[in-house]
């Protein structure tokens, strides 16, 4: 650890810098174009943060990354995305709740740890303690079962429950055990929701033969759909899904159930309105850039932009409807 | 193809990634603190603007070189620099203390490359059926196999049986911090909301091994003259691998590397498990256990093997079935994704020429990482030759700064230094803290899936019996349990029998 | 326990291996029972779902740890009288040295909530290796700032890692 070895530290980080040269828009040091657009004022002037409440690599943290990039070209400084996992997503939450409410830090304030985490474990915020600039995306939920397997529809599943004396149904986290619980509840049938980690252990299991069929996030399923390893067999939403037109929703199914989230971006209370017009105007343009719109599809993520304020509406509602959810289940 | 593949890798526009990547990644692997994981992460977002072939061998070079970086870290300065590294510590460093670093590090290299390069073969031969045989492990089979390595815990406890089950009770109960993995309720956090995702392995690996090594170092050092931090070696074959070494070691490191690579292919497990099950299967089929712990050299290649393994073997069920064997390779697949690619069957339709440059590329970072290190081991044995004084405070600073660059959080810093007392008690007290950190890595996994499996049985237990792999998996725990029970029922009576005969003189 | 005054500097604290034992079996004793008594039952909600729930495992941990540390006293009450083996021995200078390094530790992290990382690593590694022993000034001061910016350099432009 000592003068020779900081030689190769030296060289790699040089290394390390120049293939961030190469990188290009998230290097810090190629803001030569913010001095440029003045019009602003003094607002941004340097790196602004963006803190995402989920792991790195994964779907949300790089849309994160796709937002920051697209974000950077409105505002003309460096915008960085730090992970701050953990909590089920609550923690990256408490984060920007509790950041100087100066503008240069944001975050992601995604459905789940707003309106359902509440409810089961201490956490510092409500929906009302952000200001939101809106939505970046849709999380789609459908219900799938393996590609050759006999249930055609939720009909089939509940029959192949009663049939069977019980089901077991996978999925990782809510709102999945809202469908699957909902769906056992509805019918009266013993199909009992299955927790894991992580939607790829979702799928291995079913894969594997360990459970019946599961409740899934559509932006990870649609590879085993395409290579017909995995079936829809119903939206999870109040629509049909876009890309697959022919699959009914639960509801269509003669089942009163619906799940929907979002991934929504949020500022501490207490921001300069100037300022927040500031970063409001730059997230509404990313959705005009076509590398964001690329690397969205790309990911498979269904992009969907709610005002702020809609948003804020949707959260304080789902709020007190969870609140009465989890007090009746006894939790 | 895969001939294609070799000759794309090797223009220069690729292989600087190549390069760049493994460099990267042994040099956050070797800083304590900084994993091989972090560097993937950090590495993730550079890829946006890189072709697939460049983009992927990058990070799996990065992974490749930070499993094996860590060792050194854990050989000259008993800390691991990756939680893979935790199991050379032990030998690695007692090696070092002998004077023995160049060759223990070469050995950590040798097997390093063995072990991906086993796992590389597979992954081109056999990918297929071995992701379909890793489709057929359900909870209730991960719930065995758990209960296999817990026995790893039994048999590394050393001398006494008892401290080592405790040492592993401790690991345990650590490991019950956090998240209920079933309720989604939070247990023994105490109201901070920092515990609720439980403790971070390399905090605790740091802490435990390396900070409280320090404090014990500190503690005698009035005692020893201020020398150099470790003795030089001997004889020069002390600083290279020899040909008897590799005749000692070989049929090790085949046997770990094909453990390790079972262990990569099976979602969830991770390189930190196949180290341990690389090293504890070293053990039991060593003719020399007791030299297990002191310097022995089929323990560094039966971990370092397996932990390699892993970097190869971890892409069989990411490409042939899309899902991802450990956090890195849930790393890779959003690299992947960013680049349009979609691994699954898919991919070997889609970008088949681009899955045979990775393979090859993933091949040739072992032989850079080789080339790498066999330049620069003269420096890092230059270390050993540094002050103490100097040294450790440099790596204690190192310790804070990786820990806290892990999660920017200075609370993370402070349970590295709990765990530093805490570390520090059990060295004193002569517990072996591999048993706790084998216990701390498998609570979650074990409790986890025995629960699921529970609850997919309605609480049948008959789950566990279901098909023959089951009783595969409970004939091989049976017999790891029986031959731990044996070994220490032989050294009982062999201890007992040293005791008469010392007392009998006296009568 | 024998307490042996050392010419050099200090004194040494010997436990032998069985008074080791017993310390640890005692120790382990109190904290398994507090574990399944106090602290798992405030912690841990019972869901009430019956086996296996959130408290199976953690008990489970903590029967353990019972039943080991009663084997702990056993094998104390075994030993008793038996010289020589593992014993634990503590010198008065060590653990004061190991107690200012901690306290150096714990220190710095303490500071690096207010302020930024170069100075206080700086304070960090010369304190400990004035600590340790080092009297060259060239060297302290040399590695104290010049290790501290390069590590600063590297992470935050190489890595693009925040320091507090």
């Amino acid at each position: 650890m000592m003068k020779k070895k900081l030689a190769m530290v030296l060289s790699a980080a040089m290394l390390v810098g120049a293939l961030a040269g190469c990188g290009g828009t998230d290097s810090s040091s190629s803001s030569t174009g913010a001095k440029d657009t003045a019009k602003k004022g003094d607002f941004p002037t340097k790196t602004i943060t963006l803190i995402c409440n989920y792991g790195a690599g994964g779907g949300t943290d790089l849309a994160s990354r796709a937002l920051a990039s697209a974000m950077e070209k409105t505002l003309g400084v460096p915008v960085s995305v730090v992970n701050k996992p953990g909590g089920s997503a609550t923690i990256g939450v408490t984060e920007v709740l509790n950041a100087k409410a100066d503008g240069y830090t944001f975050g992601v304030c995604s459905y789940s740890p707003m309106v359902i985490a509440p409810h089961q474990m201490q956490v510092a915020y409500t929906p009302d303690s952000f200001d939101y600039l809106g939505t970046l995306s849709q999380y789609d939920y459908g219900v799938l079962v393996k590609g050759d397997s006999p249930y055609q529809d939720i009909d089939d599943l509940v029959e192949g429950a009663k049939a069977n004396g019980g089901l077991n149904m996978m999925g990782s986290g809510y709102p999945h055990p809202l469908v699957i619980e909902g769906l056992a509840e509805l019918t009266g049938t013993d199909i009992q929701f299955v927790n894991m980690n992580s939607s790829s252990e979702v799928v291995t299991g079913l894969l594997g033969g360990h459970c019946d069929a599961i409740s899934l996030v559509m932006s990870d399923a649609t590879s085993y759909i395409e290579s017909g390893e995995l079936r829809l067999i119903a939206s999870s939403n109040t629509e049909r899904l876009e890309d697959y037109p022919d699959v009914p929703t639960l509801q269509e199914q003669g089942y009163d159930l619906s799940v929907q989230s979002y991934m929504g971006l949020g500022l501490p209370k207490g921001v300069d309105p100037e300022r927040i017009a500031v970063l409001q105007d730059a997230f509404d343009k990313a959705f005009d850039d076509p590398d964001f719109q690329k690397t969205m599809e790309n990911l498979s993520i269904h992009v969907k932009h709610i005002s702020g304020e809609e948003f804020y509406e949707l959260l304080k509602t789902d709020y007190d409807f969870y609140a009465d959810y989890f007090a009746e289940k006894g939790e | 193809m895969l001939g294609q593949g070799f000759l794309t890798i090797l223009m220069p526009g690729n292989l600087i990634y190549l390069v760049g990547g493994v460099a990267l990644g042994l040099i956050m692997g070797a800083i304590p603190g900084l994993t091989a994981t972090m560097a993937i992460a950090l590495l993730v977002p550079l890829t946006l603007y890189l072709s697939p072939t460049q983009a992927i061998t990058m990070l799996l070079g990065a992974f490749n070189g930070g499993t094996f970086g860590g060792s050194i870290a854990a050989i000259l300065l008993a800390t691991p620099g990756t939680p893979a590294a935790s199991a050379t510590v032990g030998d690695g460093y007692a090696m070092a203390r002998q004077g023995k670093a160049g060759k223990a590090i070469k050995t950590a290299l040798v097997s390093s490359v063995f072990g991906c390069l086993t796992a590389c073969v597979l992954l081109v031969l056999i990918a297929e059926p071995v992701a379909q045989y890793a489709l057929q492990f359900g909870a209730a089979e991960y719930t065995i196999l758990m209960l296999f390595a817990l026995t790893i815990i039994a048999s590394a406890s050393g001398d006494s049986m008892v401290k080592g089950l405790m040492a592993g009770a401790v690991g345990l109960l650590f490991g019950v911090i956090g998240m209920d993995p079933v309720e989604t309720i939070p247990r023994l956090t105490f109201g901070a909301l920092k515990l609720s995702s439980g403790i971070d392995i390399v905090t605790m690996l740091i802490g435990s091994l390396a900070l409280s090594e320090i404090l014990v170092q500190i503690e005698s050092f009035h005692k020893r003259k201020q020398g150099a931090l470790l003795p030089p070696p001997s004889c020069p074959d002390d600083d290279k691998f020899t040909r008897k070494d590799f005749k000692r070691t070989w049929k090790t490191m085949l046997r770990s590397a094909l453990l390790g690579s079972g262990i990569g292919a099976l979602p969830g497990l991770g390189s930190s498990l196949a180290a341990w099950v690389g090293y504890d299967a070293a053990k039991r089929a060593s003719k020399h256990p007791e030299e297990f712990g002191k310097g022995s050299i089929e323990g560094i290649a039966g971990a370092e093997a397996a932990n390699n393994a892993v970097c190869g073997s971890n892409m069989i069920p990411l490409l042939t079935l899309g899902i991802p064997g450990d956090v890195v390779a849930a790393l890779i697949i959003g690299a992947f994704m960013l680049q349009g690619l979609t691994p699954g069957p898919m991919i070997f339709r889609e970008a088949a020429q681009d899955v045979y440059n990775i393979y090859a590329g993933v091949m040739v970072s072992n032989i850079v990482m080789a080339i790498i290190t066999l330049l620069t081991v003269k420096l890092f044995t230059k270390i050993s030759k540094l002050q103490p004084n100097v040294v450790l405070p440099c790596v204690c600073m190192f310790c804070i700064v990786g820990v806290y660059a892990l999660n920017s959080s200075l609370f993370d810093v402070g349970i590295m230094l709990a765990f530093a007392v805490i570390g520090y008690f059990l060295q004193k007290f002569h517990f072996p803290p591999a048993c706790m950190l084998v216990g701390f890595i498998l609570s979650p996994m074990l409790e986890k899936y025995f629960r699921t499996a529970m609850q997919m049985s309605r609480g049948s237990v008959s789950i566990f019996f279901k098909n023959p792999l089951d009783w595969v998996l409970w004939v091989i725990t049976a017999v790891s349990l029986f031959t731990i029970l044996r070994g220490k029922y032989k050294r009982y009576k062999a201890a007992k029998a040293a005791e008469k005969a010392a007392e009998a003189p006296a009568e | 326990m024998s307490n042996n005054e050392n010419e050099n500097k200090g004194r040494t604290f010997t436990l032998t291996e069985s008074k080791a034992d017993l310390v640890l079996g005692v120790f382990f004793l109190v904290f398994s029972l507090v574990l399944l008594f106090a602290i798992i039952p405030s912690q841990v909600m019972d869901v009430g779902k019956g086996f296996p729930n959130p408290r199976s495992f953690p008990n489970f941990c903590g029967y353990a740890m019972l039943v080991l540390s009663i084997c702990m006293l056993y094998q104390s009450y075994r030993k008793r009288g038996k010289q020589g083996g593992e014993t634990v021995t503590f010198t008065s200078r060590g653990i004061k040295m190991s107690l200012l390094a901690l306290a150096v530790l714990i220190v710095s992290v303490v500071l690096l909530q207010f302020l930024p990382y170069i100075p206080v690593t700086i304070a960090l590694l010369a304190g400990m290796m004035l600590l340790l022993g080092q009297r060259n000034k060239f060297v302290i001061a040399g590695v104290s700032i010049i290790l501290p910016i390069l590590v600063y350099v590297f992470f935050t432009y190489g890595l693009k890692l925040v320091l507090p």
